[in-house]
């Protein structure tokens, strides 16, 4: 009864998982660095858990590293993934019965994570998150929207513009009837 | 895989995934700068503005107009959303529907902040969002907020999936979708035979929340009522035990027996040295267990929990923790992630103990009192215990906060 209810619940075993973390894969960047990480770490990454599994454990570990090709997986932004999936591989994982998910998006970043992902350099912050959103760890991606997106509170368009040096678009005009439609935001409680 | 290495290293190009925007000519754009990102990752990066910045910030440039609103699924309406929709102290229904109508993928409002104040505008409100969301599936709404007229009820009430607050039994009549429940009065909604038919009609029920005390007649009843909802997953319960007869050990059993996917329960009541909780053992898909305790906790009250071998949270509030809590606990909790504890007095001799919890991964403890604990039994805790990664030590005078429980339960 309760191993048949193990496979409903579908959460793999710690034991395992930590037993499988002692296994090192390399993973390359794009700019050609070799790094290790642990396997249940990497497998974070549902683009390299698909690979893992695709190819055999045996084969990943015994042979070549696993290539991530896109230009935002560079050295500086690999090792800090790394980082990442190695701090937070043995999180509880979600249960699906409850909103866990929505509510780990409603929750702030614990302290970790904000010492983490708090980067003076942006273009690196970007990378980090662009690359982790090509290697699909959903947990990263969101911990660095979260970043942003606490650093546009209470900003104005601006303000918001020159911190994250996005282009303007629009014509004066057009921004003037933006504005005008979402007045309503403006008025005091 | 073969496609993603197709992109040269020197290329500025940044697309999400590959795909789409090939064809057109390659832009270039700074790497410090977020226009770099493809319209879905910009989306999600912008999915976790309140509702408040997203308006404000519509005008920043096109493709932040393009996907700042997609992302709103569920939205919280407060007091402050409210007072900015009304014009002339009316509801504005075209503004309000301009909202929506950006906001297309709405699927959950939720309404349970709204106070008395701003009670009035509610049915409009929700009526003209029902009208202008066409995804929308849930709303979580307190049903004072609909009034009582039968028409609004029949209209909005089957889309009320969560309750937090009711005060009379009529309005729960329109109510079949109901998923969760809170209530802090319980007489008063059920009665002494109202729950028969509320279970019947809300057999998708997952979770299900008293807070005010309930004495031992009325909770063996409930809980026979509550054993006939098979989705239950959550169960809060506060009771108002006496010493001497003491039925909740059998209540429990009864929940345990016919709930089978019960996966988090929280306790809150009076204990004294005869109070067993044997019965937890029937409850092995147990995940999450909240127990408040006041009076004496006999040794080895905890000990039935070794059984549920899924628990990941603990959460203990008891005047006093000490040695014989712990004893028997350590080595069967694998998975327990969370351990969480508020009490008058902690003793050194149980961090050894805590430091077993293999799987351990944040402490968190309110104490008063602590027979010499240091700063550095904590950080040894760090070392000594494999996994865990945060210690949140609070030390504050709680005698208020026992004496408050206690008078509760006189």
């Amino acid at each position: 009864m309760a191993d048949n209810a193990d496979h409903i619940d579908g959460d793999d075993n710690e034991d395992v998982r930590a037993q499988q973390n002692l296994i090192k894969i390399k993973l390359k960047s794009s700019e050609g660095g070799i790094y290790e990480c642990g396997l249940t770490a990497a497998k974070m990454s549902d683009l390299v858990k698909n690979m893992v599994e695709s190819l055999g454990t045996d084969a990943v570990v015994t042979t070549e590293p696993i290539i991530l090709g896109n230009e935002a997986v560079t050295d500086a932004a690999l090792k800090k993934i790394i980082e990442w999936v190695e701090f937070h591989w043995d999180d509880p994982p979600v249960d699906h019965d409850f909103e866990d998910e929505k509510d780990r998006r409603n929750e702030e970043l614990s302290h970790w994570d904000k010492q983490f992902i708090d980067v003076d350099d942006q273009a690196l912050l970007f990378d980090v998150i662009a690359a982790a959103n090509y290697m699909d760890i959903k947990g990263l991606v969101e911990v660095g929207a979260k970043h942003i997106c606490s650093k546009i509170r209470g900003k104005s368009c601006q303000e918001v513009r020159e911190m994250l040096k996005i282009t303007n678009d629009f014509t004066a005009e057009e921004e003037d009837a933006i504005h005008k439609e979402n007045a309503w935001i403006y008025a005091k409680d | 895989m073969a496609r993603c290495m197709k992109h040269k290293k020197t290329s500025l190009v940044t697309t999400d995934d590959g795909k789409g925007e090939d064809i057109q000519q390659p832009q270039i754009y700074a790497k410090d700068s977020l226009d770099r990102f493809g319209d879905d990752l910009f989306g999600i990066v912008l999915s976790y503005l309140s509702l408040e910045d997203r308006f404000r910030c519509e005008c920043v440039s096109k493709q932040f107009q393009r996907t700042v609103f997609e992302s709103v699924v569920d939205i919280n309406l407060s007091d402050g959303f409210v007072s900015k929709v009304l014009k002339e102290k009316r509801c504005d229904t075209q503004l309000l529907a301009t909202i929506a109508i950006k906001c297309a993928n709405i699927q959950t409002i939720d309404c349970r902040e709204v106070t008395y104040r701003y009670a009035k505008h509610i049915p409009e409100v929700l009526n003209t969002l029902r009208d202008n969301c066409p995804h929308l599936r849930d709303i979580y709404c307190n049903l004072y907020l609909i009034g009582r007229r039968a028409q609004r009820m029949c209209s909005l009430a089957p889309l009320v999936t969560r309750i937090d607050y009711i005060t009379d039994r009529q309005a729960l009549t329109h109510c079949h979708r109901l998923s969760e429940l809170r209530i802090d009065t319980f007489m008063e909604i059920f009665g002494n035979d109202g729950m028969h038919s509320f279970v019947a009609h809300n057999q998708c029920l997952k979770s299900f929340m008293v807070s005010c005390p309930i004495n031992p007649q009325v909770l063996v009843q409930l809980c026979g009522q509550l054993s006939r909802l098979p989705q239950l997953r959550e169960l809060t319960l506060n009771l108002r035990l006496t010493v001497g007869h003491n039925p909740l050990n059998d209540s429990l059993r009864t929940i345990g027996v016919n709930c089978k996917q019960l996966k988090r329960l929280s306790l809150n009541g009076y204990s004294n040295p005869t109070q067993t909780l044997d019965s937890l053992v029937l409850y092995t898909q147990l995940k999450r267990f909240h127990l408040r305790l006041a009076g004496i906790v006999a040794n080895g009250l905890l000990d039935p929990l070794k059984h549920c071998k899924r628990l990941t949270h603990l959460e203990l509030e008891l005047p006093r923790i000490d040695i014989n809590l712990f004893k028997n606990m350590d080595k069967n909790y694998l998975r327990l992630h969370y351990l969480w504890i508020r009490t008058n007095v902690i003793t050194r001799e149980c961090l050894p103990h805590v430091s077993r919890f293999a799987a351990l991964q944040k402490l968190v403890i309110h104490f008063n009192e602590s027979d010499g604990l240091s700063g550095n039994d904590f950080s040894d805790l760090l070392t000594t215990c494999p996994k865990l990664k945060t210690i949140e030590p609070h030390f504050h005078d709680m005698s208020n906060f026992w004496r408050d429980i206690l008078e509760c339960v006189k």
